[in-house]
């Protein structure tokens, strides 16, 4: 045990373990320092393990002095980390972590590939700024938690090398010099980094304090802690945790002597401890407890640890449930907030510029707020998709370069916002950036007012002032380390400056508190649950390790696993010792389902009790089901697929029509009477339905030109080739991506094939007579009511010969054939054929000498791009309009029930409950049960 | 000889004790004291590895509690000087004493462990984490987008996609990366370029047509010269697969030179000779081409998803595996165990059979120099290779094979094939199709690798011949209307009515087929679950709020609307449904107007995304789904809350709601209502058993039919040699020897995996065992059922069944067997099962021990209650005013009066220096500017002794002013205020004192704004802001010095303007 001359002089005050720690302080304090009606702590430095506890102390104080009636001045409260900052003399300015950070990142762009590599910076073809920025954050910590061991990253080198088996000897050397180049920066910035301040000032012997330092809890001082002490030794006081059978497990600095507490054993009983299989169960487990404590405690005397954070939603849901709300202390990043939230999506945009992102910036509440203003409309992002989905936008330039004048505006009024792209395209320093996103910031949220007592709006401010200090760190940079990057860039700086921020939220009175271990240890509530009481949680195991494995912490005196075992064995010491009522919560399965072992600290007694225990674990562990109160369930599915307005009247209907409602009666409604549209983001490719209207018009522009009765398959080509490009052109863009270039080559590659079947027919005889023919109807007799049946037919050929017509359809998707349209047992699976045949007859077109119909098919495979005609006979004709007239009396009664069948998977399965196990089924008298 | 040396190999058939086995050999390193930490365990599912864990766990405890369990496990472990309860109980402390150091694990969490290890070696962002494959999933659209933008896309794909003119290219693309990627990553450049093309004159084929064409006007025989007729039309348009896939194309390649059965003539013969010559080479050119296309395509997507990867920080099991292997074959066992910080001596290596090369490749150095280490270390593998089911994902069961030739004599190879799972009448079945299935009619492909099969196969048995069985096999009636699967679905619920409390397991081959049993089953009122679990979209509800983030999203979707609006979600959220509905339900057919409805559904989609905002995803999801609840049946419920739970699990903030609605549709999730009948994939079925085994889908081939690439490697655990577009089989034989040889060996896979399959399906069953087929099925080796109807079925027909074995009232036996079977004595059944839980929590009233109230500051209440978020931006106009400000604030503290002057330079200094993020330059700038604004008038009057006083009057009772000013700078308080502490600094507190007691207070606040000199509005919009701080402040100071608050004042003092403005 390191004893030092000077650390006799450190005072120690033992506190009892039965009591709280927090009480026993500040009764402490009260004694030491209140004098008469004046409780002066103005010189008094208090140092704690959390900064939770920091907060109940204070109001542990306060408590004292309204109840006795004393002017309070109140000490300085910190977390024990504070502490060195009270007992030395800063001789420099120190430097923000931001500054640190570029400083790091300016010292690692000296590097060499190689050297970056070597030290795990990402580096591929060229060296990004970004991944040096990255890199410095470990690098940082790395430096911080060696720093704060006394050790240079040289230091450490060398005691690695102690060691005959150390590998890493060039890594290290790298980060030397890498180290170097890094005091070197922060000497031209004359500033300091906090731990070489700190590292200087043991070194030089120069710590010393006018106030007096107490410290509580100080089990896992570093070395500069300890050696700060020493040389402030007379002024400060240790409160430590103990009785008198534990006294020897501390040191002089009060940190824990690790021999001692390895052999301790601490008692848990049977009853402090139970075992849930899956996250849930534990959940449910607490509750349970928590219910069996018949209301004797109030909410602020329980408190809660969820060690690990997967747990917390399963806890915050299930004790929710349980009629007692609870409060999350573990704090809440500021990534969601508002603002930063859409600087994020502002980043994501420019990185990748796609319509996605374009869309979800768009999205955005304050942006499409601010948008709506700006366009006076509400419907804006509406209609945007509306005219998008008719392009075939990937890249957002795509379709601003095509004239959509709705889209512009949305444009323009962005860049309002954003500024013009140019600006954001190029390079520039992060003080000049920093204000870039001030401004943007600022036209975001001019405006937006927000009541401070709302939690939520509270946390949009605060966030907003992290914001804020950010960008104002960013402001100050010096030209030294300031560095020229992307707009994306930049804003990684601010994004990845706020990821670790906290918000803690204040925690309404009646709400039972959720908290990390350490900060329940440290708590004083009479009832305390611990869940997760698992190996590598409690305690947790930091293996694997790139720079320092565990081996070498050992080496160095860091925090190594023994003595994280150490500490959480005193931890629950204390824990055993101090509370009404406590439970430790073991689980069998963590949220990816992976095995979890019991905490090591749950076995410190004999083999056959161990033994005892761990059967228990394995073979008693609670799974209770899911709890519900089944009675006032329904039994019977109560969402409807939505019975629909019945159909008044049925005029006309299209030839196409007859054959959606074949595939599903609601289908047919939703689609074709009420025209229902959809709407992704994701377009990735131009779809069938925009090849299929391309194809038709090159054919139908072929069918009117003058070339339609060429036989000479090179001038047809070469004209379907023209008249593709340039339609493609004109409707769709100028600007193409390749997998659109792609899609159009193998289009065009079909109309080549085709312009072979086109002069064949030709040569053949067939001369095209009407083209795209607009519109044929006729009334269609169905019981006495006639109905006009509407088709277009894409074309009719004569043969010149024979003067038979020939009726074709193009098909440019799913292979069609005339051979399948008629199923085994008679019935048609598609009315186009005939129902074409018939609207063909009834015209003003000469059709005696017979019709063919079918396909003109461009479909897929090259071998089958031919034309696929034949001819019906009368009885296939009337069993057809006999099956249509079916479907027309069944439309007129309305009939629009779901095809519990649907084999394929479209926009309205979820209204048609298709996939639905429960799926909802109207009884026979269409009600609902 | 010492058991600790024997290295170990084996093979572990269906249900023979696999994980006993493995717990015996951990015991027994224990036994021997081996550390823990020298011990790696590994297996493949999570699952798996907890039951070792247990196994291991329970084995010991047992034996230190147990006299007996102690002997048998000491025999199992084959130790010789009988170790008692005391020896084991050393062995279990030793064990939980190093419960940290354990290496049990999957081998994906053992390799995601060296990863961590090897981060900076690997090139790994230090912050990576695992994916799963929906997460990848994201990641490969991005990736493949980015590749189809690539300048070289085009001519790729087009190479690619020679032949055909399918314009979904996206799912082209996506297809050859699905089944690629991983082959390219794994291939050498070199065995995709295996085709070797010989060129060929042109001008030869102009010759070949005339002389084809002279023959044809020669030729009587008609069938021969519209052939050669043909021929010439193919050749003129260049239609290789044609002319070579024709019969007489083909009859010349395999020398029956038989045209309609009769010999072809010698000039006939020549002739197509010299066309095969021709064809070959253009078609291998062709085939060339498309190897490398798919290269360079993979290639340029490799490029692209590494760069996604590293820029996501995203990797999953397999990207982490080929990573480390790669290091590792750089590495040396020291290496690893330096880093690793422990000594991985023992392998033991479960499912041996599932390793992949290059998981192989990572745990190989290890196993050698186990079975090298002598006394110092040891190997030991279980598996079995009729379980090689995960071929697919790499999986070599013939690596099993390759270990047995690193072994030395001394090692044990052993074969288990006594189930202790199945009844007798199962073991029989699987025997009698196993054994017999290479009598059943052949096939050519598939006939030599069942053959080989068989031969591998070993008669099982079974350790419990009196347990009851079943097994029948049964036809779909002829006359059944329904699907095969519905019809199955009905056998499955009769089986679930006649056997309440059995396990069912329908194992089935396909994911897809799972789906729709699971809803045929649903539907007949059956609660079935898959393992892994079905889509939450199976629920009406789930699909609701579907919907609703699909409108939110985009409020011009009409049929999310619909959806939305004619729903108890829209009553709830009073949406009503849109007019165009009525509209268009009138105006039937008209042309579409453009026009859209400008109603509420924008500013609600405005609101909801504002909510989520505001909450969270998760939290809004959680808000809809209650409003729903009392709508839902228990199974609606459940699926809602599972909806939430995945919501708080899943969402990333700045995910967009799209990944979420993509998540929906990626994850299965376990329905935890207990099911009666659990659907799931033979796969997932692995290491499961159950009562009652259902085989519904057996009419799988052998041999899938080809397509995509075929891969080639000189034997199966060698590097991939070869890759090829698969080409069909007339074109075959124009391939080279090494190619065609990849085919073989792809077949022998697919036979392999297909028949490991079936016999991993038939062994998962304990008593009965169903097998279904559709109706009319003939024996042969083409298919699954192929085999089973020739192995079980003889002539006669079985009545009901096709076939059947043992006895149909099995479960009423097998219920009166059970009760007198023993059970453990020393684990009764788990007391918690049928506990009662307390679902509600009652607590005690706030007033009691209320603590940790919140903590305000009054720098915190600038600007009031309604604050403007701009503002919060504004609020110093820039940094270095905000840093310029802290500066000044310290340097006015260090004044008490200006009459005890300024302090030192280097005094200030050094108190500057604790602000944070100043430079040097700053520190000095911020002092001259100090010292210039102390020289001001007002605020030199306000610092200074003489000229200082208070203007409030005195508190009644103190007769004059006299008395002491006290000054007290940063003057901290903490003060109760209501239910919160407040709690902070006030710049300059000035007390007016008498007696030692105070009679009134004033609190001073600096302010560094810059303000325009006469400014007088912009002065008090400032000091209007500042208001509620300083009241704060006030009210503190009247609470700790008890004054009435009339006798405390405050000032604002702007220092840059010199204006001291009195507040309160
Ligand atoms: S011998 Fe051959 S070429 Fe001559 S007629 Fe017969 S089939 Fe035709």
């Amino acid at each position: 045990m390191p004893l030092n001359a000077s650390a006799q002089s450190i005072r120690t005050v033992t506190i009892d373990p039965e009591q709280s720690p927090l009480s026993a302080t500040a009764n402490w304090l009260h004694r030491q320092y209140a004098e008469g009606a004046i409780w002066d702590m103005s010189q008094a430095v208090v140092g704690l393990p959390t900064s939770r506890a920091c907060r109940r102390l204070l109001e542990l104080i306060v408590e004292i002095a309204e109840a006795e009636h004393i002017v309070l001045t109140p000490p300085v409260i910190t977390t024990i980390g504070q502490i060195p900052e009270y007992l030395y003399r800063r001789l420099h300015p120190v430097a923000s972590d931001l500054m640190q950070r570029l400083a790091w990142t300016t010292a690692l762009a000296k590097l060499g590939r190689d050297e970056l590599r070597l030290i795990g910076c990402p580096v591929s073809d060229q060296v990004n700024w970004s991944d040096l920025f990255y890199t410095s954050r470990v690098i940082a910590e790395l430096h911080r938690e060696l720093a704060g061991n006394m050790y240079s990253f040289r230091d450490a080198l060398e005691i690695a090398s102690e060691n005959p088996q150390f590998r890493d000897h060039e890594r290290w050397e790298v980060l030397h010099r890498l180290q170097m180049s890094y005091f070197q920066i922060m000497r031209e910035l004359g500033v300091w980094d906090i731990q070489t301040a700190r590292r200087l000032a043991v070194e030089k012997q120069e710590c010393g304090t006018e106030y007096a330092i107490c410290i509580l809890g100080s089990v896992d001082l570093n070395r500069t802690m300890q050696r700060m002490l020493d040389q402030v030794g007379s002024r400060v006081t240790l409160l430590v945790v103990c009785d008198s059978t534990t006294r020897q497990g501390f040191d002089d600095w009060g940190c824990l002597v690790p021999d001692f507490w390895e052999s301790l054993a601490i008692p848990i009983t049977d009853d402090q401890l139970r075992v849930g299989v899956r996250p849930h169960d534990q959940a449910q487990i607490v509750v349970d407890f928590l219910g069996r404590l018949n209301g004797k405690f109030s909410a602020s005397q329980i408190s809660v640890a969820a060690p690990d954070d997967e747990l917390i939603p399963f806890l915050a849901r299930t004790i929710d449930a349980a009629g007692v709300m609870i409060h999350d202390s573990t704090g809440e990043t500021i990534s969601a907030a508002a603002p930063v939230r859409l600087l994020s999506l502002a980043a994501r945009y420019l990185e990748y510029e796609r319509y996605v992102d374009f869309a979800n910036l768009l999205r955005h509440e304050t942006v499409f707020a601010r948008l709506s203003e700006g366009l006076q409309e509400t419907d804006w992002l509406a209609r945007l998709e509306r005219d998008v989905s008719r392009l075939c936008p990937m890249k957002i330039e795509l379709a601003f370069s095509k004239g959509s004048s709705h889209l512009e505006r949305i444009a323009n009024q962005l860049a309002k916002l954003f500024g013009d792209s140019a600006s954001l395209r190029s390079r520039k320093c992060l003080t000049e950036w920093s204000l870039v996103w001030r401004d943007v910031l600022q036209r975001c949220f001019t405006g937006e007012v927000v009541d401070r007592e709302n939690p939520q709006a509270k946390h949009v401010a605060r966030s907003m002032s992290y914001l804020n200090d950010a960008l104002a760190e960013m402001e100050a940079l010096p030209e030294t380390i300031d560095a020229k990057c992307s707009a994306i860039e930049s804003l990684q700086v601010v994004l990845e400056h706020l990821r670790d921020r906290q918000v803690f939220s204040d925690r309404p009175i009646n709400t039972i508190e959720l908290m990390g271990w350490l900060d329940l240890i440290w708590d004083d509530a009479p009832v305390a649950v611990v869940t997760s009481f698992n190996e590598r949680t409690i305690p947790q195991s930091r293996n694997f390790h790139p720079f320092l494995p565990n081996g070498l912490r050992n080496r160095l005196g860091l925090i190594d696993n023994r003595l994280r075992f150490v500490l959480d064995k005193f931890r629950l010491f204390m824990l055993g010792r101090s509370r009404a009522q406590l439970l430790l919560v073991a689980g069998r399965r963590d949220v990816q389902n992976n095995p979890l072992l019991p905490s090591r600290l749950l076995f410190n007694r004999d083999a056959a009790a161990n033994a005892r225990r761990l059967l228990k674990i394995i073979h008693h562990a609670e799974s209770p089901l899911h709890h519900v109160d089944q009675a006032s369930l329904p039994r019977q599915q109560q969402f409807v697929i939505p019975s629909l307005t019945p159909l008044k009247e049925l005029k006309q209907i299209s030839v196409t029509d007859f054959d959606v409602y074949l595939t599903c009666p609601y289908r047919f409604y939703l689609a074709r009477i009420l025209r229902l549209e959809s709407f992704e983001d994701q377009v990735e490719q131009m779809d069938h339905a925009i090849i299929g209207t391309l194809a038709h018009r090159v054919l139908e522009a072929f069918g009117n030109s003058d070339l339609k009765d060429s036989t000479d398959p090179r001038h047809i080509r070469k004209f379907l080739q023209e008249e593709l490009k340039t339609r493609f052109q004109r409707e769709f863009s100028h600007e193409t991506l390749p997998i659109v270039e792609i899609q159009l080559a193998n289009l065009e590659m079909r109309l080549d094939m085709f312009s072979e079947q086109q002069a064949n027919r030709r040569k053949a005889g067939w001369i095209i007579e009407e083209n795209e023919k607009p519109d044929l109807d006729k009334q269609f007799d169905v019981d006495g009511d006639p109905v006009l049946i509407k088709g277009r037919i894409d074309r009719i050929d004569r043969n010149e010969t024979s003067n038979r017509l020939a009726i074709i359809d193009f098909k440019t998707s799913i292979r069609h054939s005339t051979k399948t349209q008629i199923d085994k047992h008679g019935v048609w699976r598609s009315l186009q054929l005939p129902l074409y045949h018939w609207l063909v007859q009834g015209s003003e077109l000469d059709c005696n000498q017979g019709i063919e119909v079918g396909f003109g098919r461009l479909g897929q495979n090259l071998d089958e791009i031919e034309f696929d005609l034949i001819e019906l006979s009368t009885t296939e004709l009337n069993d057809a309009l006999e099956q249509a007239r079916e479907i027309i009396r069944a439309i007129r009664k309305s009939q629009f029930e779901p095809n519990p069948n649907m084999p394929y998977q479209d926009v309205y399965q979820g209204i048609c409950q298709d996939r639905v196990f429960e799926r909802w089924m109207p009884t026979t008298s269409g009600e609902t049960p | 000889m010492n058991p600790l040396t024997k290295n170990q190999l084996i093979r572990a058939s269906a249900g023979t004790g696999k994980t006993y086995q493995l717990s015996s050999r951990y015991l027994q390193l224990l036994a021997a004291q081996t550390s823990p930490q020298e011990i790696l365990a590994t297996t493949f599912t999570r699952k798996a590895a907890g039951e070792i864990l247990d196994r291991v766990f329970e084995r010991l405890a047992k034996s230190v509690l147990s006299e007996d369990f102690a002997n048998e496990t000491a025999r199992s472990i084959e130790y010789e000087s009988g170790a008692g309860t005391d020896f084991f109980g050393l062995q279990l402390q030793r064990l939980l004493n190093s419960l940290n150091l354990l290496q049990i694990s999957t081998l994906d969490a053992f390799f995601a462990q060296l990863a961590r290890a090897f981060a900076i070696e690997l090139g790994l962002r230090q912050d990576w984490r695992m994916i799963d494959e929906a997460q990848q999933s994201l990641i490969i659209t991005d990736s493949i987008r980015e590749t189809l933008q690539h300048v070289d896309a085009r001519e790729i794909i087009f190479l690619l996609n020679k032949g055909e003119t399918d314009i979904r290219i996206g799912e082209l693309v996506r297809t050859t990366i699905d089944q690629l990627h991983e082959t390219y990553l794994e291939a050498p450049e070199s065995a995709w370029l295996r085709v070797e093309v010989q060129p060929v004159d042109d001008t030869v084929i102009q010759l070949i047509i005339d002389e084809l064409l002279q023959l044809a006007d020669q030729c009587t025989d008609k069938r021969i010269t519209s052939r050669l007729k043909n021929d010439v039309e193919l050749l003129r348009t260049q239609n290789w697969p044609e002319i070579v896939g024709h019969t007489l194309t083909q009859n010349v390649l395999n020398g029956t030179n038989r045209y309609y059965n009769k010999m072809l003539d010698d000039k006939i013969l020549q002739i197509y000779q010299q066309i095969l010559v021709y064809s070959r080479s253009k078609l291998l050119v062709q085939l060339a081409m498309q190897n490398r296309g798919a290269l360079q395509l993979l290639k340029i997507y490799d490029q692209a998803y590494q760069r996604m990867e590293m820029a996501t920080g995203g990797l999953t099991f397999a990207s982490v595996n080929r990573r480390v292997a790669q290091l590792f074959s750089k590495l040396t066992p020291d290496d690893v165990n330096q880093r690793l910080d422990q000594n991985i001596k023992h392998l033991l290596l479960d499912e041996f059979q599932d390793t992949s090369l290059s998981q192989w490749q990572v745990l190989k150095p290890f196993a050698v120099t186990a079975i090298g280490a002598q006394e110092n270390g040891s190997l030991f593998c279980v598996g079995d290779t009729k379980q090689a089911i995960y071929g697919w994902r790499g999986g070599v069961a013939e690596i099993f094979d390759e270990v047995q030739t690193y072994l030395d004599e001394a090692s044990e190879l052993a074969e288990l094939t006594e189930s202790r799972r199945s009844s007798k009448v199962i073991i029989d079945t699987v025997n009698q199709v196993f054994l017999n299935m290479h009598l059943v009619p052949h096939s050519e492909e598939a006939s030599e690798f069942i053959a080989s099969w068989q031969r591998r196969f070993t008669l099982h048995s079974t350790h419990y011949p009196e347990l009851p069985g079943f097994a029948t096999l049964q036809e779909q009636p002829e006359d059944s209307l329904i699907s095969l699967r519905a019809y199955a679905a009905g056998r499955i619920a009769e089986l679930a009515n006649q056997h309440p409390g059995r396990s069912i397991g329908v194992l089935v081959r396909t994911n897809a087929v799972v789906n729709e049993l699971a809803i045929h089953l649903g539907r007949l009122g059956i609660r079935a679950s898959e393992e892994g679990g079905n889509y939450l979209l199976d629920s009406a509800a789930v699909n609701l709020i579907y919907s609703l983030l699909h409108l939110i999203d985009h409020p011009g979707d009409e049929v999310a609307r619909f959806h939305v609006t004619h729903s108890r979600l829209g009553e709830i959220l009073e949406l009503s449904p849109a007019r165009y509905e009525n509209e268009r339900l009138n105006k039937q057919h008209d042309v579409r107007d453009g026009r859209m409805d400008a109603d509420s559904i924008d500013d609600f989609c405005q609101q909801a995304r504002t909510l989520i905002g505001e909450i969270g995803l998760a939290r809004a999801i959680e808000k809809w789904s209650e409003q729903l609840m009392d709508q839902c049946t228990l199974r609606e419920r459940t699926r809602l809350l599972q909806l939430v739970d995945m919501a708080f699990g899943h969402v990333d903030h700045n995910e967009p709601l799209a990944t979420f609605r993509r998540q929906l549709e990626t994850y299965r999730v376990d329905d935890p209502l207990q099911a009666d009948v659990r659907v799931m994939t033979i796969h997932q079925a692995k290491g499961l058993e159950f009562d009652i085994v259902v085989l519904p889908q057996l009419d799988c081939p052998l041999i899938r039919p080809g397509g995509g690439f075929v891969v080639g490697r000189e034997s199966p655990t060698k590097p991939i040699s070869s890759v090829c577009k698969f080409v069909n089989k007339q074109q075959r034989p124009l391939l080279s020897a090494e190619l065609l040889q990849a085919y073989t060996q792809q077949y022998e896979q697919e036979v392999n995996g297909e028949l490991c399959l079936l016999y991993v399906a038939m062994t998962r069953a304990i008593h009965a065992l169903h097998l279904i087929v559709s109706n009319g099925q003939k024996p042969s080796q083409k298919k699954w059922q192929g085999l089973i109807l020739g192995t079980l079925v003889s002539d006669q027909n079985d009545g009901e069944y096709l076939w059947s074995a043992g006895n149909s009232n099995w479960d009423a036996d097998s219920r009166a067997a059970r009760e007198s079977s023993d059970i453990d004595a020393l684990i009764s059944t788990n007391p918690n099962r049928d506990r009662q839980y307390v679902r509600q929590i009652e607590l005690a009233d706030l007033s009691t021990g209320v603590r940790m109230l919140p903590v305000g500051s009054p720098s915190r209440r600038e600007g009031g209650q309604q604050i403007e978020l701009g503002s919060l931006l504004r609020s110093s106009e820039n940094s270095v005013a905000m840093k310029f400000g802290s500066l000044i604030h310290a340097c006015f503290e260090s004044i008490t009066w200006l009459e005890a002057g300024i302090p030192q330079d280097s005094l200030l200094l050094e108190r500057l220096a604790e602000v944070e993020g100043a430079t040097q330059e700053h520190v000095e700038a911020a002092i001259r500017q100090f010292k210039n604004y102390v020289q001001q008038p007002n605020i030199g009057r306000l610092l200074s002794q003489n000229t200082y006083s208070i203007e409030v009057p005195i508190p009644k009772g103190f007769a004059d002013r006299s008395g002491m000013y006290r000054v007290e700078n940063e003057r901290p308080f903490a003060i109760r205020q209501d239910e919160s502490i407040l709690q902070g600094f006030i710049d300059r507190l000035v007390l007016l004192e008498q007696d030692q007691t105070v009679l009134v207070a004033d609190v001073i606040d600096f302010k560094t704004d810059s303000l325009r000199p006469g400014d007088q509005r912009a002065e008090q919009q400032r000091v209007d802001w500042y208001r509620p701080q300083l009241e704060a402040y006030r009210f503190a100071v009247s609470k700790i010095f008890r004054l009435e608050l009339e006798f405390v004042t405050t000032h604002l003092v702007f220092v840059a303007t010199d204006r001291v403005v009195k507040v309160h």
